[in-house]
């Protein structure tokens, strides 16, 4: 195995073992080596996977394999058995699902913390606020307080929007997929998602100018709400970053199974080096003031770095719609969001007759013969 | 008369129920599993029925097969029947704004499908 493979196989957090065709331990990452029993050259010490190469080298079982391995103190793993790299080797992936379980929990916690305790908090403040600065007479003494305390509204406001999207966030962490299968037209739904940004448009004199959006794109099935949502992100994103009296662009078109929205602002654009990290939660991408080349040009205004939730949340909302968010190609006068969708109904999770149809059939099975043995007759 | 009934829907096995079912009498039944190749059989075939799954993946749900369909003047006279797993107003309004003649809602009864189916019939000789 080459050092740069298994520099990679090292650096996983997963517990990965490369075994020979009689289950023996060829190579074992930095969390393997980890485990007991494992040593180089010495069979893996679980019967059940020694079980499955053994059904592989006798040609009775194929990888890929799922078995399920329960350990000492409750630790659960699932194993899958893979192709080695060469020959009859065989790659075995164990991943902690107790771990794995635990992380979610604790960030379910958190997002539920965030969303019954700072949220209502964060509510209350915002409406406070408001009604003193409705109540603060406008006068010549207190205009400074009057301005104070509508500036505490804002960021009351910024707050409470900041917070709700990471509640959001909270709530797609536990998906696997949404349950929804609303059918959606893509120039409805772009139509829906600028409705939502149109004030902070508006306020700017931001226009929206849409390439190829028609009815004749195929439909998307989903969350209306979810999506609208991530798209309405996107361009709010777009529309803070824009300048004043100038346009976002949303551009729709199908790429074989897929529709591509791609939403381009003519602003200040992310720079680009950073965009692989844009998806992760709490990352910006936008660039920190320091590292940016010094320039005698006045400086133009420049968007406020948010918490890096909203590409996370766009991002989380098209993995569960089996899609991808992704930086369009980088040009100098734009920066493009490419939001990638599968067009049509989901592929069924488990393939087969629905139950209740299945249920439907048997009910009415008997009159359905008797009625079939009547046209047969008939036709006799 | 041979009745020639095309089935478009994703699920192999609701495409062999349905054919089972129907599969009777003096009857011609083909089968399509996505929406393109539903079409494309359509075409091909002009059947008298299309018995149309509307949530299907790929480029083509059954709204957009059915509008197609009966924009199709080579399809005149073709009659489409839409299968849909809800039944919900917005459906049942989309499917009259594709032009469909009937629907069935999701479980259907094997009997419901044949009356549906013999119904168009009569109407077709008519």
């Amino acid at each position: 195995m080459s050092t740069a493979l298994a520099r990679f196989l090292d650096a996983l957090g997963d517990e990965i073992l490369l075994l020979t065709g009689e289950g023996r331990v060829r190579f074992a990452n930095r969390a393997a080596r980890e485990l007991p029993g494992i040593a180089a050259g010495v069979p893996v010490p679980w019967p059940e996977i020694l079980r499955h190469v053994e059904g592989v080298a006798h040609g009775y079982a194929r990888p890929p394999i799922t078995a399920s391995l329960d350990g000492e103190g409750g630790a659960h793993r699932t194993a899958t058995l893979l192709d080695g790299f060469a020959g009859q080797d065989l790659l075995l992936v164990l991943h902690d699902d107790v771990e794995a379980a635990a992380y979610r929990n604790v960030t379910e916690n958190l997002f539920q913390f965030l969303r019954t305790e700072l949220h209502a908090s964060f509510d209350a403040l915002a409406t406070s606020a408001e009604v003193v600065a409705k109540a603060l007479p406008v006068t010549q003494d207190g205009e400074t307080l009057h301005e104070i305390v509508t500036t505490a509204r804002a960021r009351a406001a910024e707050l409470e929007t900041r917070l709700e999207k990471l509640t959001l966030l909270g709530d797609l962490v536990s998906h696997d997929r949404l349950q929804t299968d609303e059918r959606i037209v893509l120039s409805e739904l772009i139509a829906q998602a600028w409705a939502r940004v149109s004030p902070i448009a508006q306020a700017a004199d931001v226009r929206l100018s849409t390439v190829g959006v028609s009815e004749a794109l195929p439909p998307v099935y989903g969350s209306d709400a979810w999506l609208t949502r991530a798209l309405a992100e996107l361009l709010e994103n777009a529309v803070r970053a824009s300048g004043r009296k100038t346009q976002v662009e949303v551009d729709a078109h199908q790429e074989s199974r897929y529709v591509h929205l791609t939403v381009r602002d003519f602003g200040h654009s992310p720079v680009p080096r950073r965009h692989g990290r844009a998806y992760l939660p709490f990352v910006t991408a936008l660039e920190p003031e320091s590292a940016k080349p010094p320039s005698k040009a006045p400086p133009a205004p420049k968007p406020k770095a948010g918490l890096g939730v909203g590409l996370a949340l766009v991002e989380r909302v098209l993995e569960l719609h089996g899609g991808h968010l992704r930086v369009g190609d980088p040009h100098d006068d734009c920066t493009a969001f490419v939001m990638e969708l599968p067009t049509g109904a989901p592929h069924a999770a488990v393939p087969g007759v629905q139950l209740e149809q299945a249920q439907r059939y048997a009910v009415d099975m008997a009159a359905l013969l008797a009625r079939q043995q009547a046209a047969k007759a008939v036709a006799r | 008369m041979t009745r020639k009934i095309l089935i478009v829907e994703d699920q192999a096995d609701l495409r062999k129920l349905v054919r089972m079912t129907l599969e009777y009498g003096d009857v011609e039944i083909h089968e399509a599993a996505d929406g393109q190749s539903g079409l494309h059989k359509a075409r091909e075939l002009r059947p008298d029925i299309v018995l149309l799954d509307v949530m299907m993946p790929g480029e083509l749900d059954g709204f957009q097969v059915c509008e197609r369909i009966k924009s199709d003047k080579l399809l005149a006279g073709v009659h489409v029947v839409l299968l849909t797993a809800r039944g919900q107003q917005t459906d049942l309004d989309q499917g009259a704004r594709a032009g469909c003649d009937a629907y069935l809602v999701k479980p259907f009864s094997p009997l419901e499908l044949i009356d549906k189916v013999d119904e168009l019939t009569r109407r077709m000789v008519a």
